[in-house]
């Protein structure tokens, strides 16, 4: 027990670093889930994917309400402030997909026939943007083709022969199934995301601490106690892995907070597992690290470096930032040597569907499997190069860097 | 002075450590972000979409629809690819994902799909039109409309909408950009290091250079200079990597660019020498880690990891955007790629130049006249 409270002690050293990227990482999905709930929701029944966009009339005419009145049906029109930066970089960062721009003027050209009246600007090849366009010329053709038909109705009757035949619609039908929520999808993307601060902080402070115990002086000064090398070692490992699982409980604690509700089932708890046995392997993962690098001078640094790069790297490669099906086969292949894959690949099964079938349960053994295989060879192979820098004496003192 | 220059360099230049986080860990990562992110926002243009349509007696006597329904295109794409099968056939395809809708025509056109989606819409907005039209067809006739009439109000049809598709809309630049911005700030460290070795209460280097007779505040100005040559000399290297390997587009106003990348080195000088100040009793790894955390918190707010948080950030919270020189040396390059020179690009750049000017005025009033009464350093 002298060991642990020892280990822990060592941890609480770096009690800072681990507090950073816990806070940050709490207090911005807090913020983030919060967002995604209140401006998304995913009904129950069928509806059809509206797109997003910015309304602007210069006009402020009768046939310009008219459209107004027509795409709010249709679409979500937002408020995107007025400035030409404010749209551009509504348009840029996706939070609007179309911008119509009525110019003044429009009612009367619009009257007389004319063509090329609307300003539209859209992201380019948008399959969502060719489709609002397509409608809204059918719509504004539909109304011409009134007007020009009963020249001495009104635009009021004009609207109503348009709308009578808008009523006219296909019956939408859901074929049955569970539908997946919003809350799902926020807690598939807190899986993923939290592999990167598993990796970032344990193989951080794991490495770190493993290298103050690995200390040349501490180590020879251990080696003539009455404690056995085996029994020293056992239970440093054990400390290592207790680590990582109060890491770990910790980021569960989290996650029950925000999106408890949705972890009460199969696939949460396929999902807690498989977050555990990911700390886990990360654990290993450090002490092979830490195995590698014992005879550095700059420990801290070196470790810092490995720490960032790696949970950098493994994260952005295996899908935990960006979606798997958006990266390049050739680039996911490669991934596929890197555990994060693996552990994002089954996240994104479980939370693609509300329940698990057979296929997604053969995937959750592979995944368990394949995470078990990781943590195995990265602590035999830290083993092993311990092994072979205790018989050869290769440790350094870090204090004379 | 150029001797003071040339041993600081080579001191600078030996320290492999902080040569890793400046300029090996910027290229690890760009390559990185450039084998994933370069092409993952690239806009899927449409997909044609499969359909089951059942082979019933109304959908057999309605000839125009087939027609409509293998003629129609978007831009050059087929619009629809149809397979005309049984009930339980088109229920079989669905279910398996082998077709994004089934339709079954009658008195009531049915669409049955399994989720919600564009391609649904999209088929749903078809077929919505489609029986529209019908109903307007039989309003016109009503009306007194002969079948040429019709056919002629159907074939002339305007146009009413003039598209201008934005030019420059690769959201995955971002993730460069606050890459280039984040390594500005990593400048700090550089700055870190030389209070550490200037500040004669934090190594037992500065005291002794503390004692020399040289001025210190020569010896300030040439850190903050090599600094600064040193962050840039790494910056280029960076920006010739994405611009020229990677094909990152900057826009067509580079030497604006290299301004804004200058600015933002500034920035970062001002910030470690900052931070080397104000924690004068805390050793040089918290330091560090203290300007890993800004910066990355920075980074993170700037859109690094997820781009749409920059215009959230901008959108719910523009303080935050305004004070973190992660997003003004981001926003700087973002409206020069955007928008090209402007009054947006000199505000960021303004911004920078106000927030270097406060980090060295601090710096400045704090190193002033500084004396010592023991130098107790371990």
């Amino acid at each position: 027990m002298n060991i642990v409270k020892l280990y822990f002690k060592i941890v609480y050293d770096k009690k800072t670093s681990i507090l950073t990227y816990l806070v940050i990482f709490t207090v911005v999905f807090g913020l983030f889930t919060a967002y995604m709930q209140t401006n998304n929701s995913m009904p129950d029944a069928y509806e059809s994917v509206k797109t997003n966009i910015a309304f602007i009339d210069h006009d402020q005419s009768a046939e310009s309400a008219l459209l107004k009145e027509y795409l709010h049906e249709k679409t979500e029109i937002k408020q995107v402030g007025s400035s030409t930066s404010e749209i551009q970089d509504a348009l840029f960062y996706d939070e609007v997909d179309t911008v119509v721009q009525v110019p003044k003027g429009f009612g009367h050209a619009f009257r007389k026939g004319k063509e090329n009246l609307l300003d539209v600007a859209q992201r380019p090849d948008s399959a969502q943007g060719m489709m609002l366009k397509q409608q809204m010329n059918a719509y504004l053709q539909r109304v011409y083709t009134y007007q020009a038909q009963f020249p001495n109705e009104t635009l009021t009757q004009i609207k109503q022969r348009a709308d009578a035949d808008l009523k006219v619609k296909s019956k939408m039908q859901l074929s049955s199934g569970e539908r997946i929520n919003m809350n799902v999808v926020t807690r598939g993307m807190y899986f993923n995301y939290m592999s990167y601060v598993l990796l970032a902080i344990i193989l951080m402070v794991v490495g770190l601490t493993m290298h103050s115990v690995y200390r040349s002086e501490i180590l020879k000064r251990n080696s003539v106690s009455p404690t056995s090398s085996l029994h020293m070692n056992s239970f440093l490992v054990l400390s290592n892995i207790l680590f990582g699982i109060i890491i770990w409980l910790i980021m569960i604690v989290v996650i029950f907070i925000f999106n408890g509700d949705v972890m009460m089932n199969t696939s949460g708890m396929l999902l807690l597992l498989n977050s555990l046995l990911f700390a886990i392997m990360t654990v290993t993962l450090a002490f092979m690290f830490s195995a590698l690098t014992c005879t550095v001078r700059y420990v801290e640094d070196v470790m810092n470096g490995i720490s960032n790069v790696v949970s950098l790297g493994f994260s952005f490669l295996g899908g935990a930032f960006v979606p798997q099906h958006l990266i390049p086969s050739g680039i996911l292949t490669f991934a596929k040597l890197l555990p994060s894959y693996w552990y994002v690949n089954l996240n994104d099964a479980l939370t693609s569907q509300m329940q698990v079938d057979t296929g997604t349960w053969t995937k959750v053994w592979q995944t368990y499997g394949v995470l078990s295989l990781f943590a195995v060879t990265f602590f035999l192979i830290g083993l092993v190069i311990m092994r072979k820098h205790r018989s050869q004496d290769e440790f350094v003192d870090n204090n004379k860097a | 002075m150029l001797h003071i220059l040339k041993y600081r360099a080579k001191c600078m230049f030996m320290n492999r450590p902080l040569m890793f986080w400046t300029l090996l860990f910027p290229l690890i990562l760009t390559t990185l972000f450039g084998a994933v992110l370069r092409h993952a926002y690239d806009l899927t243009t449409f997909e044609t979409i499969s359909i089951a349509m059942i082979d019933n007696t109304a959908y057999q006597k309605n000839t125009t629809l087939q027609k409509t329904l293998k003629s129609l295109r978007m831009e050059d794409t087929p619009m629809f690819k149809v397979q005309e099968v049984s009930t339980k056939k088109g229920k079989q395809l669905l279910q398996k994902g082998d077709v994004d809708a089934m339709i079954t025509i009658g008195d009531e056109t049915t669409i049955l799909v399994k989720e919600t989606g564009i391609k649904q819409t999209m088929t749903q907005n078809f077929f919505d039109e489609y029986t529209q039209n019908e109903h307007m067809a039989m309003q016109l006739l009503a009306a007194g409309s002969t079948p040429e009439q019709l056919m002629q109000t159907f074939t002339n049809t305007h146009d009413f909408i003039k598209t201008n598709n934005e030019e420059n809309t690769n959201l995955s630049c971002i993730f460069f950009y606050t890459l280039l911005a984040m390594n500005a700030l990593f400048g700090g460290y550089w700055a870190i290091n030389s209070m550490y070795s200037l500040q004669a209460n934090q190594s037992t280097t500065a005291a002794r250079i503390a004692i020399a007779p040289t001025h210190k505040g020569l010896n300030l100005f040439i850190d903050l200079f090599l600094n600064i040559v040193f962050q840039m000399t790494i910056l280029s290297i960076v920006f010739f990597y994405m611009y020229t390997i990677l094909q990152v587009d900057f826009g067509n106003q580079l030497g604006f660019v290299v301004l804004a990348i200058f600015m933002g080195v500034l920035a970062g000088n001002g910030l470690g020498l900052l931070i080397g100040i104000l924690l004068p009793q805390k050793d040089i790894g918290t330091k560090t880690g203290v300007l890993t955390s800004i910066t990355m918190l920075g980074s993170f707010l700037a859109g690094m990891m997820m781009v749409q948080m920059k215009y959230l950030v901008q959108v719910h919270a523009p303080i935050l955007a305004y004070i973190n020189p992660v997003n003004m040396v981001t926003d700087a390059l973002y409206s020069l790629y955007y928008y090209g020179v402007g009054e947006r690009y000199y505000l960021n750049l303004f911004s920078l130049l106000i927030f270097s000017l406060l980090c060295y005025l601090i710096c400045y009033r704090s190193l002033r006249k500084t004396r010592y009464q023991s130098l107790g350093v371990q």
